[in-house]
């Protein structure tokens, strides 16, 4: 091999790496950007107004920057849409995975695949139109715009990165497990609840956890069902407001540098820092850190 | 052996070079047309409230002058000021002055800002159709508004509780309802804050026991919502109609306001064309009520 062909390989390699540190170094950025913008407020005197337990950014009477009501309705979505997105999705990947037939887990499959593709705007929308007036008439409500029509919405969404990954789990079980259950005389359904599931629930937790990063950090769809008030509230009727929500509609007004803008970049780093720790766990859940969780058959 | 790499380097050179000539001539077309391209494009923002209206001042403003391109876009009073200051704006949109903080930062950077009243607008209070309601006083309005009256029963008007909406802190309809029917206290906790006019007149058509304002113009398009008649002070009853609010018998309203950063000639037609009888017809086709011709003639450019 002559000298100039190793110097193109050399460039070649080269300009990857590059292209492999850009990322790296955005997310640290991103990172360090974040957290830059939140001191201003963490180390001022107005540090205090993050504790109350209001949020009212523009006041002339007094205004308060209050994380609770927010980190509230942030928690109360998400656990709504996991515990409605959970079994459905779980029972779904396993129906995919274990009772369909080749030619219907495949259709079933790229249809779950589509839902992940359409865009939040057009999901919150079609929940403004029509889940919201059918929470409001089925359970009797004043109002469809609450907690629990954001966390249905947001189950819906997370659907499909649940059902996916909780597929894979699932398939990555030893057929001998199954084989073996069936031998022993236990029925289809014994050995898929017992046996299966239990297998791969390491899987399972992550594309959990990773469903969870996902309801979290949506925006778009819970701004247009939620109802938008920062109401410190454990009631799923009741109107809440949520961390994305309020950051995407106040950072377009707020004026720089002042107490609100930098309340709002805490609003984003404490996001930000949930999520990532989140993902992290099921990284490492994947990545079999965390071990030791097989069945015992 | 030795020649191959060097054809494939030399290539890739020359695909690169082209790319970068390439690349940098555009720049310099694009460089070149952009002062033209700029003085034919006017960009107005601002204020939620006057996007329908300023959409269609700038429709018709386009259709006499056929060279001109002239976008508007909404997102509150505020936005558009922020936007002044950044320089992605040459007409803001206001539906309340800026204020004294605002009017320094637009100063620090070296803009005086001309302020221009185009139209006058009044907030509807509109309530669902099936509310009894057939009046309210400005103290009633007060209570509900912020959250000391909580159920239509202390109006009088059924026995539900009252859900309010309000349009977000940023849109000056709401600075204008927390000073004027507020007076300066705060919406009530259990207020829902709305992105538009639109997701407002949207939720209470929907819901019966909703209460929220909104621009008349916005209010008056939906006939799925019912405007609130204000009770002033003797017995008087007074609807937001284009006669009450020209005569000012109906208390709740604003200007409607242009600031204009810029000298530029066409920053100036187009302020006034909307000045002008052609823009003054389409404020009251939509809802608003126009200026007087005199303070419009002392306010031309």
């Amino acid at each position: 091999m002559s000298s100039l062909s190793m110097q193109v390989d050399w460039v070649w390699s080269l300009i990857m790496r590059i292209a492999a540190s850009t990322t790296i170094v955005c997310v640290a950025l991103i990172f360090l950007f974040v957290f830059r913008e939140t001191l201003p407020v963490l180390l001022g005197p107005d540090v205090t107004k993050l504790l109350s337990d209001q949020w009212r950014p523009v006041s002339p009477v007094h205004e308060c920057f209050g994380l609770l009501p927010l980190i509230n309705g942030s928690f109360l979505v998400t656990t709504i849409a996991i515990l409605f997105s959970l079994p459905v999705s779980i029972m779904t990947a396993t129906y995919i995975a274990y009772i369909a037939r080749p030619r219907e887990s495949q259709i079933l499959k790229a249809i779950i695949e589509l839902l992940a593709s359409i865009p939040s705007v057009v999901v919150g929308f079609i929940g403004l139109v029509f889940l919201v007036p059918l929470v409001k008439e089925v359970l009797g409500l004043q109002s469809g715009l609450n907690a629990l029509t954001g966390g249905l919405i947001l189950g819906l969404m997370a659907a499909p990165t649940i059902v996916t990954l909780a597929e894979d789990a699932l398939r990555a079980v030893p057929s001998d497990y199954r084989e073996a259950s069936l031998a022993l005389g236990a029925s289809e359904i014994t050995t898929i609840f017992r046996v299966l599931i239990p297998a791969a629930s390491r899987g399972i937790l992550a594309a959990a956890l990773l469903g969870l990063g996902r309801i979290m950090g949506e925006t778009m769809a819970v701004l247009m069902v939620t109802g938008n008030a920062p109401i410190l509230t454990l009631s799923p009727l009741s109107p809440v407001r949520t961390i994305t929500a309020t950051i995407a509609s106040e950072m377009g007004e707020v004026v720089f540098g002042g107490t609100h803008y930098h309340a709002l970049f805490v609003l984003g780093a404490l996001l930000l820092s949930v999520t990532f720790v989140i993902n992290l766990i099921a990284q490492l859940i994947i990545g079999g850190k965390f071990g030791g969780n097989r069945a015992h058959v | 052996m030795v020649l191959l790499p060097l054809l494939q380097c030399s290539k890739l050179m020359r695909r690169l070079l082209s790319v970068i000539v390439s690349s940098v001539s555009l720049m310099g077309c694009s460089f070149g047309s952009r002062p033209e391209s700029r003085e034919r494009m006017l960009r107005v923002k601002g204020s939620d409230t006057m996007v329908i209206l300023m959409s269609v001042m700038a429709e018709r403003y386009m259709q006499r002058h056929q060279d001109v391109r002239v976008s508007v876009t909404g997102g509150g009073t505020r936005s558009g000021i922020a936007s002044m200051i950044n320089g992605t704006c040459d007409i803001v949109a206001a539906s309340r002055d800026v204020t004294k903080e605002e009017l320094e930062l637009t100063k620090k950077n070296g803009l005086t800002p001309k302020k221009l009243v185009i139209a006058k607008d009044a907030i509807a209070i509109i309530v669902n159709p099936s509310n009894p309601l057939r009046s309210a006083t400005l103290e009633d309005l007060g209570k509900i508004f912020s959250g000391r009256a909580a159920n239509w029963n202390e109006l009088g008007a059924g026995n539900e509780p009252i859900i309010v909406y309000s349009r977000e802190s940023s849109s000056g309809t709401f600075r204008y309802m927390q000073s004027q029917v507020l007076h300066d206290r705060d919406f009530g906790k259990q207020a829902r804050f709305m992105s538009s006019n639109t997701s407002i007149v949207d939720s209470v058509s929907q819901e019966r026991s909703a209460i929220g304002y909104v621009s008349y113009g916005h209010a008056r398009a939906s006939k799925s919502v019912k405007c609130l008649p204000i009770k002033v002070q003797p017995v008087e009853i007074i609807s937001p109609t284009i006669d009450n609010l020209k005569s000012g018998r109906y208390p709740l309203s604003r200007d409607l306001l242009l600031y204009i950063n810029s000298d530029r000639k066409l920053v100036r037609s187009f302020a006034n064309f909307c000045l002008s009888e052609e823009g003054q017809k389409t404020a009251v086709e939509y809802g608003y009520v126009p200026i007087d011709s005199k303070t419009a003639a002392v306010a031309a450019l």
